[in-house]
């Protein structure tokens, strides 16, 4: 007799009671865990540095601490941002150094922005996109390198003393992880987005001249992102999907693309050691960051992370009993992804995809007059796009159907993003990059209005699909 | 304060691939140092010398900053790229 499926429960109205019980249940941020901007400065007073050059992605981690201690950013250097905040950034914009793509919608949002911050240093990577995943460091780190040694040797900066903190040293510090390495004055180098490498290819040349401070942890950047994604609407999703692919007690289940392992600890506590779960992803930063966040909810056990890549995936044919990917195959060649994701599961194995829906307006909550409206709820305006080859649109469907898989339930889901979030601020800058002055002073009329009376959200939708591998 | 330019003249390319690699790091090098691209190409007319060669300049809010760019290990890295591959002449000149 088989085992029954580990689903919810079997009836929707059950169903329905148990996922909120869970919805509470499941992940919460660290409450030991201080705010972002606290945990730097008690960083910086810890290794003894008044002030700091800093490097990261985007601005968004260090707003506030801008705002707190000024004195202690000595520079900024921003690479490939996905979008730029000119009224935070603004007090900062002599100190600014922005090294961005010359193409992809992040370099046309940053336009935007530099537009209103002229004081502002650009330097232009030709025939690049920059898109949030890419490995910039490695992919253009010798020009990157460049520019940010040129930017720091700049009469006009503040000064900054040297550190004196020993190099070569490791460390956490208010749920920050750390690295130094060299000597010289102080640079901040926050996480860079998905970049599987990081900053790793600079070090050895930005350590020669400066001492670098690596930083890590889950209160940055897209670790940061992922980890609040999985406390949000979104966690709806990964459950229906989860509902629909029917997991058995003994069967291995693979995540391709597993990021901090929202979806790998969402099934560790489901499945209670009862299965092999087995988590990819190709950048080994994020796989160090999950690792860490599994070990603290006490899930580690059960969890077998590692590195692979999804259009290459280090497992034999037919190993997998279910397959499972979240918004991961708009990041590469779609066709080569879903063809390993259906390779390495048995035949009869479930397989069941998420992607964003970028052929899909996103949802703005606001009561705008029509030609403004028209133009934020325009497909393309708020997101991170995806590369040529990468699957974010309806195509998702008629492709697994191409690849033969049998019972094909398709079901597209909207999640609301709601104020207070990280991911509608982002989304908010991302629409105001594209408005006029005028146009933009409408919109935020209307947010701080459906504040006020709490209607204030942004939907977006995923495609969704579980099909199964004909035997 | 005067504003100054940096003026570099080409003579000859030995090693156009050397001199794509040394573009590929002093651009946003010189931009990064606050540089600003105010005409790179070939010269569309050439008097006197008559050399119808590559010509850059750029504009810098000093000769101060212009020297540092000069001087700064990003620039020095491109121009170890350059090696050999081209004979010019760089000039840093005050504006009037």
């Amino acid at each position: 007799m088989a085992a029954p499926p580990i689903t919810d429960a079997d009836h929707a109205a059950d169903r329905v009671v148990k996922t909120r019980e869970k919805a509470i249940a499941s992940d919460t941020k660290p409450a030991d865990d201080p705010p972002v901007e606290t945990g730097l400065a008690a960083l910086l007073d810890r290794l003894e540095i008044p002030s700091a050059h800093f490097a990261g992605r985007g601005s968004a981690d260090l707003r506030r601490f801008m705002s707190r201690h000024p004195k202690r950013v000595a520079s900024l250097t921003l690479l490939c941002p996905v979008v730029l905040d000119p009224q935070s950034l603004g007090p900062l914009a002599g100190r600014l150094l922005v090294v961005t793509g010359d193409r992809g919608p992040g370099s046309d949002r940053v336009r935007a922005g530099l537009s209103e911050l002229p004081e502002a240093t650009v330097a232009v990577l030709e025939d690049y996109a920059g898109h949030t995943w890419a490995d910039i460091a490695a992919e253009r780190g010798d020009s990157v390198g460049a520019a940010m040694q040129a930017f720091l040797a700049r009469p006009g900066l503040p000064p900054v003393q040297p550190a004196t903190a020993a190099p070569d040293q490791e460390g956490e510090i208010a749920g920050i992880a750390f690295r130094v390495r060299g000597t010289g004055p102080p640079l901040v180098l926050l996480p860079l987005d998905l970049s599987p490498g990081q900053w790793e290819p600079l070090i050895p040349a930005l350590s020669a001249s400066y001492c670098t401070i690596t930083l890590g942890g889950a209160l940055f950047g897209s670790v940061a992102s992922l980890e609040e994604r999985g406390r949000s609407g979104y966690m709806a999703v990964v459950r229906a999907l989860l509902d629909v692919l029917a997991i058995l007690p003994g069967e291995s289940v693979l995540e391709v693309g597993c990021g901090s392992g929202v979806i790998m600890r969402e099934l560790a506590r489901r499945t209670r050691g009862a299965n092999r779960l087995i988590g990819r992803d190709m950048s080994p930063y994020l796989l160090r960051e999950a690792r860490a966040l599994a070990r603290r909810a006490g899930l580690l056990d059960h969890i077998d992370f590692g590195e692979g890549r999804a259009e290459a995936l280090p497992l034999p044919d037919g190993a997998i009993d279910v397959a499972l990917s979240s918004t991961v195959f708009e990041e590469g060649d779609a066709e080569l992804m879903l063809s390993e994701i259906v390779r390495v599961t048995r035949p009869g194995g479930r397989i069941g995809i998420v992607v964003n829906a970028i052929d899909m307006p996103f949802w703005v909550n606001l009561p705008l007059e029509p030609a403004l409206k028209a133009k934020v709820d325009m497909p393309g305006i708020i997101g991170g796009g995806m590369a040529p080859k990468g699957v974010a649109d309806m195509s998702l469907y008629r492709r697994l159907a191409a690849l033969g898989l049998t019972g094909l339930r398709c079901f597209p889901q909207l999640v609301s993003v709601l104020p207070g979030s990280e991911r509608i601020e982002r989304y908010q800058q991302q629409i105001l990059a594209t408005l006029s002055p005028a146009e933009a002073g409408a919109f935020r009329q209307a947010v701080a209005a459906a504040e006020r009376d709490g209607t204030f959200f942004i939907a977006q939708a995923y495609h969704c699909a579980v099909g199964t591998k004909p035997g | 304060m005067a504003k100054a330019y940096w003026v570099a003249t080409y003579r000859s390319i030995s090693n156009p691939d050397a001199l794509a690699g040394y573009a590929k790091l002093a651009g946003p090098a010189i931009q990064a140092a606050g540089g600003r691209f105010l005409a790179r190409g070939t010269a569309v007319k050439a008097y006197e010398a008559g050399l119808l060669q590559r010509v850059v300049i750029i504009e810098f809010d000093s000769v101060d900053n212009a020297t540092a760019a000069h001087d700064s290990a990003g620039y020095q890295e491109a121009l170890k790229v350059l090696g050999n591959g081209a004979d010019r002449d760089l000039r840093i000149v005050e504006g009037v």
